[in-house]
């Protein structure tokens, strides 16, 4: 059997090389039988049209941003909440805990799931210094689209956002069409948009994470000893990913350092505004999201100031 | 106002015709409000609105289709008119019709698989933007198709005299094209 | 064997071009088992697109400016600036549309946009029909090169994903590309005055006043081209919002001041250039459906690896490439081929001593060619849509222009210090 995994990660990245080293060593484990096809860089769409690829059975996975499948499974925004870790040790103690629950309940809604991979936090990175709200206000800023966080948070600062294709967002930033942008250092580096910023807060705003997904209907046709070697192989190859990201997150931060951007330590009462605003995005996103009142608490946790869960 | 139509063609189809322009003209009006607004709010009241790039992309999508849909009212596709015009005259009528029905089985084909992608969207309640839902914005295709499948019906009971291929000086303002479409 | 010969017929008895290539993807994807609204899939992903949108809105605008006199200002001004100079008004119509399509991308929108002022106004000048539509065919993909082409920064991306020993900076890319994209456009100017020497287009001599009273004539159109320049580079708008600004301005010069463009008349310039838009547009939508199909199953990849196994040398890897390149160009978008196969060719000509910004101009530029290139370059059935000729007296037309962008090709290939030397001065 082989599988169809599309993926907006490109070729040559390690992403990709810890993939394909997996899916050699399934080959070889289970004799053939198992294979993995690759399509990397996007070439199948977005996460949305990976999505809908594996529901007509085109693809039969693919390795996504852990939002994609919201709509069946609203608890995989909850890592994604403002100021909800500390840090990214933090964040790793944390989902010691909460991953397995996340898994299981991705599991229920018809997907093979393998661990999770974290992409660092987000910043926001300016032309400009920011230390207080008033500072963002002044700001000319970009998110990206479908960005619930992201927009929630500029709701309650009550500014909109400029909202450009991605495309736009370089020579946006060279132009002076933009110039604040939140995304991290990884991201930042990779679309080479660090060469048009000089500040970043260094706050983080939230914490990203994506996953391998296989389709459960596709994934039970193997034989036992087949989806056993693939869980254990597949999950390695996602703790790898997972771990290697973390250090590749404070090495983008230090590169970024090195290249001259200055990283804005906030006084304790400028950090008090900012956290202000967690209360209002996760009210939202509350509101918006039934969470499971389990797996919400024990993400929040660690996190004293956490609105009290509701609906 | 050259948007008349022919006396020739019956009552209803005249109505669609109208209607149909009417939807493309109103699309492209939309996207040209909603894109300098964004530029003038931007500069003037220094914020954007979130959903109006979402919204032009989904506009281009609707306004390319409608506009195939009207292009299909005097067959005017892009195609390699090349060799058929050699063919005698007597057979080509016969020709046209073939191509015709093959071409409105391929878009009912499409229509169809299009409606079924449409019912998906509908079920996983995919969301396009800003709450918009992507059943909504996807309605276009299966809708186009069916349409450009109807009008390959008429023309195939009434094929259109193609005069593309055969004019050897084309006017650059398009008139004939406009001439051609009423 | 039986559906591709079937589809060759179809073809030869006139089927509309979306029908062929919606059918070529249908029967791939029945063949591969896949469910058949992968093509609805597909064609929802112009939506994922947003070069697209410069499309619909410049059509509109070049429309309402063909409708106007603007292209009798544009052919007087020419005449009276460059009067003196043989080709005058084809080096003019080569800037625009390089510059146009460093905007807009290659996307075919600076044939059917500005096809509509430089197409009559060549006409007028006296430019031959043939001459005239391998022009602008030929330069629908000419500003590729030019910042600020998303074609550059999107190589760029992919290249610096891949872990190379030379740094691929984007504001490099930019710099390197300059020089080839000048060789090209340098070359084409040659052969147009050339040529317009040849057909006998009458020189005149340099006279101020004439200038003066063209230039009084176009002092509403001039400004556009600065507006759209000056807007993006300060920051106004982005490149993407420039075709709204160009119809703004458009309908405010030729409907509220000069009045060419009667009110009533707007509904049918509309529906007219939407009825082109939408007659390249689902051409644009299916070519989603056929290229997934053959990402699907591999094809490029897979004639990569064919003639990869016949590589021994730089020599023929690079002779190969451009083969390969162009035959790529011809069939897939330049994002697709970008993404899919940079990361399989750039690792084996970094191999063989190939700076990774010199590969990248060499990738481009044949997919430049490639819009034109016969049998089914997509800028050719554009044009010919646009300009209600057959196909294939675009193929005769553009064989010229190929000619020249491709020896200009052999140049960029073979010469590195033509894209790194900019690059290396400015370090
Ligand atoms: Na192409
Ligand atoms: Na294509």
């Amino acid at each position: 059997k082989t599988i169809k995994i599309a993926t907006l990660s490109p070729e040559g990245t390690f992403w990709m090389k810890h993939m394909r080293v997996g899916a050699k060593e399934i080959k070889q484990r289970t004799g053939g039988r198992v294979k993995f096809k690759f399509y990397p860089g996007g070439v199948m769409g977005n996460d949305d049209n990976v999505l809908r690829k594996i529901r007509i059975g085109q693809l039969h996975g693919g390795a996504v941003t852990i939002g994609t499948i919201s709509q069946s499974v609203p608890d995989v925004t909850l890592y994604g909440l403002p100021y909800l870790f500390s840090s990214l040790d933090d964040a790793v103690a944390i989902r010691k805990v909460t991953d397995p629950m996340l898994s299981a309940e991705i599991e229920e809604s018809g997907f093979v799931n393998f661990g999770f991979a974290q992409g660092g936090f987000t910043y926001l990175m300016s032309k400009d210094p920011i230390n207080s709200l008033d500072d963002l206000r002044q700001r000319k800023s970009w998110i990206p689209e479908k960005s619930d966080v992201g927009l929630a948070v500029y709701r309650y600062v009550g500014v909109t956002p400029i909202s450009l294709p991605l495309s736009d967002v370089l020579t946006g930033l060279q132009t002076g069409l933009i110039d604040t942008i939140v995304t991290s250092p990884i991201g930042a580096l990779a679309l080479q948009w660090h060469t048009h910023i000089q500040y970043v807060t260094d706050q983080p705003i939230n914490y990203l994470a994506a996953m391998l997904i296989i389709d459960k209907k596709v994934f039970e046709k193997l034989s036992r000893e087949d989806q056993a070697i693939v869980r254990e192989v597949m999950g390695d190859v996602y703790k790898k990913i997972d771990e290697q990201n973390r250090v590749d997150n404070i090495a983008a931060r230090e590169a970024l350092i090195n290249q001259g951007v200055e990283f804005i330590k906030l006084s304790k009462k400028d950090k008090e505004e900012w956290e202000k605003i967690d209360d209002f995005v996760i009210g939202e996103m509350l509101k918006k999201y039934k969470y499971n009142q389990k797996l919400y608490e024990a993400v929040t946790a660690n996190k004293k100031d956490a609105p009290a869960f509701h609906h | 106002m050259s948007l008349t139509n022919k006396p020739t063609e019956n009552k209803f189809i005249r109505a669609v015709n109208t209607i149909e322009d009417s939807l493309l003209i109103m699309i492209l009006t939309a996207m040209i409000i909603f894109a300098v607004y964004q530029i003038i709010a931007r500069n003037l009241f220094g914020e954007g609105v979130v959903w109006i790039d979402p919204l032009l992309r989904t506009l281009v999508l609707w306004v390319g289709m409608a506009g195939a849909v009207v292009a299909t009212r005097t067959d005017n596709h892009i195609r390699i008119d090349v060799f058929a015009k050699y063919l005698p005259e007597i057979i080509q009528p016969y020709i046209q019709r073939f191509v015709y029905l093959f071409t409105l089985s391929v878009c009912l084909l499409i229509a169809w698989n299009a409606a079924r992608f449409v019912y998906s969207e509908y079920e996983y309640n995919t969301i396009a933007f800003s709450g918009v839902p992507s059943w909504l914005t996807a309605l276009i295709i299966p809708l186009s198709f069916t349409l450009i499948a109807i009008r390959y019906v008429l023309l195939f009971i009434r094929p259109y005299e193609r005069k593309v291929a055969l004019v050897s000086e084309a006017s650059i303002t398009d008139k004939s094209d406009s001439d051609r479409l009423s | 064997m039986i559906a591709a010969f079937s589809l060759i017929l179809l073809v030869i008895l006139g089927a509309p071009l979306f029908v062929i290539i919606a059918t070529s993807a249908l029967i791939g994807f029945h063949g591969e088992d896949i469910d058949l609204s992968v093509i609805a899939i597909e064609i929802y992903r112009i939506v994922d697109t947003p070069v697209l949108l410069a499309i619909p809105l410049f059509t509109f605008a070049g429309y309402v400016l063909g409708e106007s006199k603007a292209s009798e200002r544009l052919v007087r001004l020419t005449d009276a600036l460059l009067g003196w100079m043989p080709g005058g008004l084809a080096v003019v119509s080569l800037f625009a549309c390089a510059f146009f399509t460093a905007l807009t991308g290659a996307s075919g929108a600076t044939i059917i946009a500005l096809g509509a002022i430089l197409y009559p106004a060549m006409k007028q000048a006296g430019y031959g029909e043939r001459f005239n539509l391998g022009l602008i065919t030929s330069s629908g993909s000419l500003g590729l090169l030019f910042p600020p082409s998303i074609a550059l920064i999107l190589y760029g991306v992919i290249a610096q994903q891949m872990d190379l020993d030379q740094p691929v900076a984007i504001d490099d890319l930019f710099l390197a590309g300059l020089m080839p994209g000048m060789l090209m456009l340098a070359l084409l100017i040659a052969w147009s005055m050339y040529r317009s020497i040849g057909d006998r287009i009458p020189t005149t001599e340099f006279d101020a006043g004439k200038l003066k009273s063209a230039l009084r004539e176009s002092i509403w159109e001039m400004p556009l081209p600065v507006i759209l320049v000056g807007g993006i580079y300060s920051g106004y708008f982005a490149v993407s919002e420039a075709a709204a600004v160009a119809v703004l301005y458009v309908l405010v010069v030729d409907v509220l001041i000069l009045r060419e463009i009667k009110f009533r008349q707007l509904p049918t310039i509309m529906r007219d250039s939407m009825v082109l838009v939408g007659g390249v547009l689902i051409i644009l939508a299916v070519s989603l459906a056929s290229t997934n199909y053959m990402i699907d199953a591999e094809i490029p990849t897979k004639l990569f690896d064919f003639i990869r196994e016949h590589i021994d040398s730089k020599l023929t890897f690079l002779m190969l490439l451009n083969i390969f390149l162009l035959l790529l160009g011809m069939m897939l978008d330049v994002f697709s081929a970008l993404v899919i196969i940079v990361p399989l060719t750039l690792p084996i000509a970094v191999g063989y001593g190939i700076h990774p910004i010199h590969f990248g101009i060499i990738f481009l530029a044949n997919m430049q060619i490639g819009y034109f290139t016969p049998p089914v370059g997509m800028n050719l059935f554009i044009a010919s849509y646009r300009f209600n000729k057959p196909i294939t007296e675009l193929y005769y037309a553009t064989i010229p222009f190929m000619i020249i962008l491709f020896i200009a090709v052999l140049i960029i290939t073979y010469w590195p210090a033509l894209s790194m030397a900019l690059i290396d001065a400015h370090h």
